[in-house]
């Protein structure tokens, strides 16, 4: 009403319509971050995206991020076993080791292997994840071939909330959290705290022994942040997570004996401090500064076997420039310095190295075209200078359809075990190599959403061990030509996902030139849907993969499986829901990994988990 | 300290000043478009007619954000008229607070099913030329907003204005912009000989 009255007040004289008001019209806008390192409009990036929220999380079957992760298109992965086992995921076909992912802005990996332990990331300290497939290093730098994956940890609302959570199910496997979240005049922060337990299941077949490999997870994440004035704000966020998790055939370092009663204790550790400013002008950024751990401690028959601890120390400042609405240049610069600590190498193994890197990016749209255009060079004190770039071109056709197409470099430096692991590392590597191109063409129905988009990457530089020297070297290429088939809809209130991926992966070097990549399904489909009835909300979906390849020769095969998931949600009021899940319905036996050195790697029969959680 | 961080801090330090630099400059540009495309955020697109233009009291003052509280409304409504008692209190100067008790009649002699179709017709044509300006994205700046415009007897839009800042000029600029480019393909929709003016809250919301 307010508003017709100031409306009749000030054109007084003037005769109005009685009812000359509208609702509000809210122009609101999915916004993602991590595609163009700037918040930005869903609907203005040229790349294709993923967003995760925590609801998309609460509603999924997914007990861990790698399972999570492997519903969305584009994924794959394999783990030694369930429950907080070895796991790696594969982005766009690419090896586990070309996607990057950062925590708040901050890089968390481990430098040694070259990869992120996503199993030892607990759900329940996640917020929303952010997922950009494709190249993205000329504004990132190391390890974006295949994508790039952030995770935002647990902020919980602005206004005070409290949330509870307590589960069991299967397996013994128990969970409890809390979160607690406020504000105070222009200072907001939370904490959440979570255990988690598992008497978990034998992580490879055996025909004779049977041990459960149990795992162990204590986390916690806490956030302040401190709105100073509409120009500047500071968030600060620290997660950890550490445990222990069993696992199966580990060989004695000195002794060479095999052995299934392995266990590791692990920490991954993630400090981020966000500086953001902004002018009343064209000018506008952040600054960024944080650590990252990935400890790992094995043990052998409870000895010591051996022992990780890395850590990563990221500063990143960028400035945007929008000089008019549809022009912006980025300029940015990133220092990174990964840290190893471990007996494994030769003692005169440099413990650390630095990266520095500037980039620039132009965005820009005119009438009928989009242009993002990036270069970054990156100077690392290992292997020297690295330049990388990126243009992609964004079309609108009509006000529901788009096409897409890009071109971008990437790399990915040479991990320290690559460098320095006796009698394989070699400490002259080069980076690996890549160059992808990609057309895509989304539309923006009412009722309906899909994206079509199809891929080609060449790698070079792979680094494999030689075949003469049994040592490290640049020596392999790879190329990899895929597609993604997105589309969200609603069919009679049914909220549906469905999500095609292939991913031809192929050897393109050596002996086993032609052969596919090992690991890797081609063809994954993805089913996910839901719908409210009441007080009671049902979900399902459907994970099916084709064969995957589990040697070079590709002479030993994996065959396809099938999993169906469901879950019923239940109100009981408007702050406790009771919900209950059974995860793999059928009891279908299927294999995800398998090596001829372990054998089989289990995967879980049908289970259940009770959940019962309780927010205001 | 390692070589790689002191070079980090020197490129950090370089950008930063070029950006400084770069935005003195073109802070005054970006004003100045301020300037010439609307002044105290009102947009005129044709001239208003002549009538109107006396009939303003409130119109010269700078009506954007000074409206800050509007109390003791009642209203009275008969087919045909309407009689608002307002008590309005600007704060167009900290200094000068007004408050003022206008009481308004309004006569509506247009049928409801017409302005239906005028509503309706408005609300795509915004629809269409809705956008979130992208710097505000980036700053995370979101607001609530009412613009009102008129639409002439010749089916232009003239006059608009914010009566209710969001806070950020850039986000009063994205709803003046957008109203501006609504265009009535006749003036079939309009009765009156009058302008019909019109008020529309907008929210800028970011997920």
């Amino acid at each position: 009403m307010h508003e017709k009255l100031i409306q009749s007040l000030l054109f007084s004289s003037v005769s109005i319509f009685s009812h000359a008001i509208y609702a509000a019209e809210t122009n609101s806008e999915e916004i993602i971050v991590t595609a163009n390192r700037y918040s930005q409009s869903v609907n203005d990036s040229l790349s294709s995206v993923t967003i995760i929220n925590r609801n998309d999380i609460e509603k999924s079957s997914a007990k861990d991020l790698p399972s999570l992760l492997n519903n969305i298109a584009g994924f794959d992965m394999k783990n030694n076993g369930p429950y907080g086992k070895l796991s790696s995921v594969f982005l766009r076909g690419t090896n586990s080791g070309h996607t990057l992912t950062l925590v708040d802005g901050i890089k968390l990996f481990s430098a040694s292997a070259g990869s992120t332990a996503f199993h030892h990331l607990p759900l329940e300290q996640i917020e929303r994840i952010e997922i950009v497939r494709g190249p993205r290093s000329s504004l990132y730098g190391s390890e974006a071939i295949g994508g790039v994956i952030q995770i935002f940890t647990r902020k919980g609302r602005k206004e005070t909330n409290i949330s509870t959570n307590i589960g069991y199910g299967s397996n013994n496997t128990r969970e409890i959290s809390a979160l607690f979240a406020g504000s105070e005049g222009k200072a907001n922060f939370s904490l959440n705290a979570s255990h988690s337990s598992t008497d978990g299941i034998d992580a490879i077949k055996h025909d004779s022994k049977n041990d459960d490999d149990g795992y162990l997870s204590d986390s916690v994440t806490a956030t302040f942040g401190y709105t100073f004035n509409k120009s500047i704000s500071f968030d600060s966020t620290f997660m950890n997570a550490q445990g222990n998790t069993e696992y199966d055939n580990c060989l004695n370092n000195t002794t060479f004996i095999n052995s299934d009663a392995c266990d590791s204790d692990f920490e991954q550790q993630v400090f981020s401090n966000t500086l953001k400013f902004a002018s009343d002008g064209i000018w506008d950024g952040q600054l960024i500064i944080g650590t990252s751990i990935d400890n790992d401690e094995n043990f052998w028959e409870s000895v010591e076997n051996f022992a990780f601890e890395t850590k990563r120390t990221d500063a990143s400042f960028i400035n945007n420039l929008q000089f008019t609405e549809n022009q912006l240049v980025v300029l940015g610069v990133d220092y990174a310095e990964d840290t190893v600590d471990t007996a494994e190498y030769p003692a005169n193994t440099p413990e650390s190295r630095d990266n520095v890197a500037a980039f620039i990016a132009w965005d820009s749209q005119y009438d009928y075209l989009d242009v993002n255009i990036s270069l970054r060079k990156d100077d690392n004190e290992q292997f020297g200078k690295h330049n990388t770039g990126s243009i992609a071109f964004g079309h609108s056709i009509n006000s529901t359809l788009k096409l897409t197409l890009s071109y971008g470099s990437a790399f990915k430096a040479p991990t320290f075990n690559d460098l320095y692991f006796p009698f394989y590392g070699v400490d002259t590597l080069n980076p690996e190599e890549s160059e992808s191109i990609e057309v895509g063409i989304k539309g923006n129905h009412s009722s309906v959403k899909w994206s079509l988009n199809i891929y080609q990457t060449d790698i070079d530089n792979l680094i494999a061990s030689d075949p003469d020297t049994f040592t490290a070297s640049n020596i392999n290429k790879a190329q990899i030509t895929g597609g993604e088939f997105i589309s969200d809809f609603s069919i009679a209130e049914w909220k549906t996902t469905m999500s095609v991926s292939y991913a031809d992966g192929t050897n393109e070097s050596g002996t086993n030139k032609g052969k596919q990549l090992v690991a890797r399904a081609r063809d994954t489909f993805n089913f996910q849907t839901s719908r409210h009835f009441g007080k009671y909300t049902f979900n399902a979906s459907l994970l099916a993969q084709g064969k995957r390849y589990t040697n070079l020769d590709n002479s030993s095969s994996i065959p396809g499986y099938g999993v169906v998931d469901a879950g019923l949600d239940y109100s009981i009021n408007k702050h406790i829901t009771l919900s209950a899940e059974i995860n793999n319905i059928g009891d279908n036996e299927y294999v995800i990994n398998k090596d001829t050195f372990n054998g089989t790697y289990n995967t879980l029969g049908r289970n259940i988990f009770v959940n019962l959680r309780y927010d205001i | 300290m390692k070589p790689g961080l002191f070079l980090f801090i020197f490129l950090s330090a370089t950008i930063h000043v070029v950006a400084l630099n770069l935005n003195s400059d073109w802070v005054f540009d970006l004003n100045k478009h301020n300037e010439q495309g609307s002044s105290s955020f009102s947009v005129e697109i044709t001239h208003p007619h002549q009538t109107i233009r006396k009939t303003h009291s409130l119109d010269k003052k700078p009506v954007n954000k000074n409206i800050i509280a509007i109390k003791n409304n009642q209203t009275q409504a008969t087919l045909t008229e309407t009689t608002v008692t307002t008590k309005l209190v600007i704060d167009s100067n900290p200094e000068i607070k007004t408050e003022k008790l206008v009481k308004t009649k309004i006569r509506d002699i247009d049928l409801p099913e017409k302005q239906d179709v005028l509503d309706n017709f408005l609300k795509a044509e915004l629809n269409k030329y809705f956008y979130y300006p992208k710097s505000a994205i980036r700053r995370n700046w979101q607001g609530d907003l009412i613009v009102s415009f008129s639409i002439n007897h010749d089916g232009k839009i003239s006059d608009i204005k914010i009566l209710k800042s969001s806070g950020y000029d850039i986000l009063d600029l994205a709803a003046i912009n957008s109203v501006a480019k609504i265009e009535l393909p006749d003036n079939s929709l309009i009765m009156h000989n009058e302008p019909t003016l019109k008020s529309l809250p907008v929210s800028f919301r970011l997920n």
